[in-house]
């Protein structure tokens, strides 16, 4: 079913006009801008920001590993790199996150850069390989890091909350439009990415490297510029998360874990689309927070087992995810 | 003056010296064949033409001019095409996407669409698909989409890695045939080949590649019929490989 429900959703999107998908994206724009109006309830607001902000974090792993085909496992260090510095500029120097968010996602892309510029010489599991040692050894020195809080982290103080100087804000409405506003601007970019001479040259080198090398196509200057944009909106996310949950910590940003929750949601919406990583995001998180809120205590990790069931069964059925570039043909 | 030379170029991978002293020169309009047995040096040697790989000495010269050491899109930009051994097409892309690839370098003023329907007059085939996919072709139709991608910025020079790899004896005549006619436009055209026999028959001149040396060169219809490139390439038993069928099965 969820195979036919895939086929469908990439027919009816890919058999649309840029015309009928901007209609219809204003369509659900305007649906989600509304729904705050009709309800406050708490737990569908934080699952929608939840849902926006790991869409996001889905797009800018997209860029380098869907449309480039650099599989990194070790984005979180880019997450972590945004929210830190985004934290560590407001509580420590008082510099305002309207400010320091914007700075957090250049830090990411200077530290993704230069990550790249490391391991962009090895191919394939090589190079997922070689971003999983660095997230694994970035968490072991932030934890370690007293400047930066060490295993404790860094906490927003609570007196300074709920100014616009702070952007940190009581109650989910304000993070609804503020990460759901990156979210689609996010989206858009990626929109325009795709058709773009940029996004078609990712998907050359992803396609055929050597083929894209002999054509003069200069390829490690492309997987650096997809580098660059992945690793910055990655960044602001992490800024973004860090206003949301005014606490971080390398237990929360550094985690395994987190590596492995922002690939999944663009490998289970459909890896190298532009709707994929919100698509998968929806899947995820709902999967997550519902288990989560509902079998909260002993069975925590309930969630992941289900999103395991649910990935298991896409990997059998849609390799290529719910939105599926290839069309069913994925191991080509 | 030779259009596109090798002089004396030494290489090989760490300790390992595989090209031992390599003069190839090659004359404007050519078709010229380099063939030798396995582990001889000519994917090494393409290598360093193509600059993936730096020689320990010599040099490569381009109409006079060192080539040394360029990279892909500067070679592009002399007029030096170079197509991949392997199926190397963009196989989720349609045919004229592919062939928009190929332009990818292309200067200011270039004129794409005259340039792509030259190509679909060489190759006919490709228009016929032009909006499938390339994943859809078959190996043969995939060479000639290759083809047509390296020449699409209308190369003065093509390096082809052994063009007919892989395929099937029957499509083997007619890829040699394209390469002719695209030799015949007035392209030099410069490749490796295994299937020595038909590659000789076509070449207008060959060289024989042999533990990382050029042995000998000259006309490619009767260079088989040297008895010492016979010696060589063959691996001796001169007498045994007289006939016909007998130096085939050894080739």
């Amino acid at each position: 079913m969820a195979t036919a429900v895939g086929d469908r959703l990439t027919t009816v999107w890919t058999g649309l006009d840029r015309r009928h998908h901007l209609a219809l994206a204003a369509l659900v724009v305007g649906v989600l801008a509304v729904v705050p109006l009709v309800t406050n309830n708490e737990f569908l607001m934080n699952t929608l920001v939840l849902i926006f902000l790991f869409g996001t974090m889905g797009h800018g792993w997209n860029i380098l590993g869907g449309y480039a085909g650099q599989v990194s496992l070790g984005h979180a260090v880019m997450f972590a790199a945004g929210a830190y510095t985004t934290a560590i500029l407001f509580v420590y120097y008082g510099i305002t996150p309207i400010v320091g968010i914007p700075v957090g996602g250049v830090v990411a892309a200077v530290v993704g850069l230069a990550l790249g510029a490391a391991t962009f010489r090895l191919r394939y599991h090589y190079f997922a390989m070689a971003t999983l040692a660095a997230a694994l050894i970035v968490r072991v020195i932030f934890f370690r890091w007293e400047w930066v809080g060490g295993a404790t982290g860094i906490e927003y103080p609570f007196a300074e909350l709920g100014t616009l100087a702070s952007l940190t804000f009581r109650g989910n409405l304000p993070y609804y439009y503020l990460i759901g506003g990156f979210a689609l601007l996010t989206t858009l970019f990626v929109y325009v990415m795709d058709r773009s001479k940029l996004g078609t040259y990712l998907k050359a080198i992803n396609m055929d490297q050597a083929a894209a090398e002999s054509a003069g196509i200069d390829a490690f200057r492309y997987k650096s510029y997809a580098m660059g944009l992945s690793s910055l909106i990655t960044g602001v996310c992490g800024g973004l998360y860090a206003q949301y949950v005014l606490y971080i910590d390398p237990a929360s940003t550094l985690r395994l874990l987190r590596n492995i929750d922002i690939i999944m949601v663009a490998i289970v919406g459909g890896i190298g689309t532009v709707l994929g990583p919100l698509i998968g995001a929806g899947v995820f998180i709902t999967v997550r927070e519902y288990t989560r809120t509902s079998l909260s205590g002993t069975q925590t990790g309930l969630g992941y087992v289900i999103f395991g069931v649910v990935l298991l069964f896409i990997s059998m059925y849609r390799p290529g995810g719910i939105l599926n570039r290839y069309g069913g043909r994925w191991d080509d | 003056m030779a259009q596109f030379e090798v002089d004396d170029v030494h290489a090989g991978y760490d300790d390992l010296p595989v090209l031992k002293g390599v003069d190839v020169s090659v004359e404007a309009g050519e078709m010229v064949c380099m063939i030798g047995p396995n582990g001889a040096g000519k994917s090494t040697l393409f290598r360093v033409i193509y600059g993936l790989l730096s020689p320990t000495s010599g040099e490569v010269r381009y109409r006079n001019e060192s080539v040394l050491g360029l990279s892909q899109r500067a070679l592009l930009d002399h007029g030096i095409a170079y197509i991949l051994q392997r199926d190397a097409v963009f196989p989720d892309m349609t045919i004229r996407d592919n062939l928009e690839m190929g332009a990818y370098t292309a200067p200011d003023g270039y004129d794409l669409e005259a340039q792509i329907g030259q190509m679909y007059d060489l190759f006919p085939m490709l228009e016929e698909r032009a909006d499938q996919n390339a994943g859809t072709l078959s190996g043969g139709q995939r060479q000639m989409l290759e083809f047509a991608r390296g020449l699409i910025l209308d190369p003065d020079l093509i390096l082809l890695d052994e063009p007919t790899a892989g395929l099937a004896p029957k499509i083997i005549d007619q890829v040699f045939g394209k390469i002719e006619e695209i030799n015949e436009t007035g392209v030099t055209v410069l490749m490796i080949e295994q299937n020595v026999k038909t590659g000789l028959q076509y070449a207008d001149r060959a060289y024989v590649l042999e533990d990382g040396q050029t042995r000998f060169s000259g006309p490619a219809d009767n260079i088989l019929d040297r008895p010492e490139v016979r010696d060589a390439y063959l691996g001796g038993g001169t007498d045994e490989a007289d006939g016909e069928g007998g130096s085939e099965a050894r080739l």
